[in-house]
């Protein structure tokens, strides 16, 4: 079966290894990045069906990320959901954030982002889970 | 000082004579030289119709004296009683006459300071009686005399007036002037704006808010003399509101933002008013002051506490989420196997740790930076305190085989400090020595004594990442964290900045730095020697 994969980026390795864990778990292929330079040279050589990232990151932040990658058209197109430990993030939204479909806030609880991340692939559980 | 009217007598209204009607009850108070007999009213008139003079008296007198010198002559001839009787009468008639004539000059000279009185008083008090009769001829010189003398006297009050006025209003325009001095030392911004618009008084600050100096604004109209349309327009809002109505408002010039209180106040009308512009207007008796203040400071020290609150927030999310999914992870039965699982607890419990760490450090950095911090100096060994922390780390640094030297040094050397901070303090750097030190490198601690300087200074040298140039002068700041080393080791990004707290605010004492990438950094914490 064709495994979604998913780009998860974060530079605290504990989250890190938790939401991929989570993802791997429930059967998606994941690759992992711990900056937002890493995150973008992943993108761009594995493709991913979505991209999860932490909002405030070295090197690129998250938002910074998905600037970049709207300006490549074949990255425009994936799905970011922004993980944030902000209450708030007033700039992601509108024009600016149009390929953020999500923001999730930290504490986030894995099962959360992986609902949302299935609900994003339009999919439910993925058979193997 | 408002002019009183001053009357030429100075009895008031009340007691005054002239407001007696009855001419004759008066009389009896103010003529010590003559008592004359109370007549009726009728007779009175009739006697001064009649002015009697002086010169009746004198009829009376040469007869009776022609009787003494006849009898003298012939005392045959008016040795008789009547003649004795007449002679009497005579006399009687002699001191009468005198007596009338005497009353009756009186008489005429109230009437004609009467006269004088109202010519003199315009404005005509009600309770002047009117003058039965025109000043006599004979007293006319008198009563010009008496006028003129008046005018004299009227004119000389009313200069003196002038210059009491005046006198009052340099007075009051030296107070003023002091009062405007005063203003213009005082740093907020004030401007007066009085009801017709124009500018009453600016001070030196207010220069900010202003076109042109605050001299030239004066009485200059308040749209041509501000800086900005719509500074004016915030200013005059405030004239339709009532007496008492202040408004404060948030106004950005430039850079800096500045808080706008607008009040309308009351003016004080009169000629020497402070406010020369408001002494006119009687009938739009308010005027409106306008201060400005510069609270970029304040607004900056606000935003940056709610940043560093905002940043403790940030900061502890992060554990947080840690702690939530890991915990999730083992509720759900995703730790596949013991190990696993032992990996997740212990992730679970150093990431507790490291929120209790940051709580606990900024707390401590609030506490000292708002001086509510309990300190308990005491002279103490920084040798010991070195000791103590290097021993703590010891296993630390084995584990990371990490060679921790560590030279002793003599106990003799005092600091007044608290002990428990400056244990937090050394042991910070210390650790931080250790934890940015790759494994197999060296971490040196050495104690410097500097008699001539009466200091002593606790020296951290390890072989670790180091620091670039750029990012040494932030170092101690709170929430700095080096980008380049980020992976090497985890921190609060508060440590450093309660170390510099615990050294340089609650001790007085300086914190050092020295660092080369690649190579390694060296910290230090400088004491005063007791």
């Amino acid at each position: 079966m064709n495994m979604p994969t998913i780009l998860v980026c974060d530079d605290e390795p504990h989250i890190l290894h938790v939401v991929a864990s989570k993802l791997r778990n429930a059967g998606f292929t994941v690759v992992t990045a711990e900056d937002g330079r890493e995150g973008l040279d992943a993108a761009r050589e594995h493709r991913p069906d979505l991209i999860l990232t932490d909002y405030q990151m070295p090197e690129l932040s998250g938002l910074e990320l998905c600037a970049r990658l709207r300006g490549d058209p074949q990255l425009a197109e994936i799905p970011v959901i922004m993980l944030t430990a902000r209450g708030f993030a007033p700039e992601i939204s509108g024009a600016d954030g149009s390929n953020i479909r999500e923001v999730l806030t930290k504490p986030f609880s894995p099962r959360e982002v992986l609902q949302r991340v299935q609900a994003t692939l339009g999919i439910g559980a993925v058979p193997g889970d | 000082m408002t002019p009183t009217e001053i009357k030429p007598w100075s009895a008031t209204d009340a007691n005054d004579e002239f407001g007696a009607p009855d001419f004759g009850a008066s009389d009896e108070m103010h003529s010590p030289v003559v008592q004359p007999v109370a007549a009726p009213e009728g007779w009175r008139a009739a006697l001064k119709r009649l002015q009697v003079g002086p010169r009746w008296a004198l009829l009376p007198l040469c007869l009776s004296l022609a009787i003494e010198i006849r009898s003298i002559q012939a005392p045959s001839l008016t040795a008789s009683a009547g003649w004795s009787v007449l002679t009497i009468c005579l006399q009687l008639a002699t001191a009468g006459f005198l007596a009338v004539s005497l009353w009756s000059q009186r008489q005429q000279m109230r009437e004609m300071i009467i006269n004088v009185h109202r010519r003199q008083d315009r404005s005509g008090a009600g309770g002047f009686p009117s003058a039965e009769s025109p000043t006599p001829a004979g007293l006319e010189p008198l009563e010009r005399e008496l006028w003129t003398h008046l005018e004299r006297l009227d004119g000389a009050v009313g200069r003196g007036r002038d210059e009491g006025v005046e006198f009052g209003y340099r007075l009051a325009s030296g107070e003023a002037k002091n009062l405007l001095a005063v203003l213009d030392q005082v740093s907020e911004a004030v401007l007066v704006v009085d009801a017709f618009e124009r500018v009453s008084a600016a001070n030196a600050a207010a220069s900010d808010m202003l076109r042109c100096t605050p001299a030239q604004a004066l009485r200059t109209a308040l749209p041509e003399a501000v800086r900005e349309e719509s500074l004016a327009e915030r200013i005059s809002a405030m004239h339709r509101q009532p007496l008492g109505a202040r408004r404060s408002l948030e106004y950005v010039i430039g850079e800096r933002t500045n808080e706008l209180t607008v009040c309308k106040i009351a003016a004080h009308a009169g000629r020497t008013g402070i406010m020369e512009a408001s002494a006119r207007d009687k009938e739009e008796g308010h005027l409106l002051v306008a201060l400005m203040r510069d609270i970029s400071r304040e607004k900056d020290a606000a935003k940056s506490a709610g940043n560093f609150v905002s940043h403790v927030a940030h900061e502890l999310r992060t554990p947080l989420t840690s702690l939530k999914a890991y915990v999730e992870l083992l509720v759900d039965g995703e730790a596949e196997d013991e190990r696993t699982r032992r990996q997740y607890y212990e992730i679970i419990q150093s990431e507790t740790d490291r929120a209790a760490r940051l709580i606990d450090n900024i707390l401590n950095i609030a506490r000292i930076e708002s001086g509510r911090v309990r300190v308990s100096k005491k002279p103490v060994a920084l040798a010991e305190i070195v000791r103590e922390a290097v021993d703590v780390m010891r296993p630390q640094a084995e584990a990371k085989s990490i060679d921790l030297r560590h030279q002793p040094a003599p106990v003799i050397h005092q600091v007044m400090a608290d002990r428990d901070m400056a244990y937090e303090a050394v042991l910070n750097l210390v650790s931080n020595a250790v934890k940015y030190t790759p494994n197999g490198g060296r971490v040196d601690v050495r104690i410097i004594v500097n008699e001539q300087d009466r200091t002593i200074t606790a020296e951290v040298a390890d072989t670790g990442v180091g620091i670039p140039a750029a990012d040494l002068p932030h170092m101690f700041e709170k929430f700095f964290r080096v980008k380049a080393n980020k992976d090497v080791a985890k921190g609060t990004g508060l440590g450093l900045n309660l170390v510099r707290n615990i050294v340089e605010t609650v001790h007085g004492g300086r914190v050092g730095l020295a660092s080369e990438p690649g190579k390694g950094s060296t910290f230090s914490i400088t004491l005063n020697l007791i």
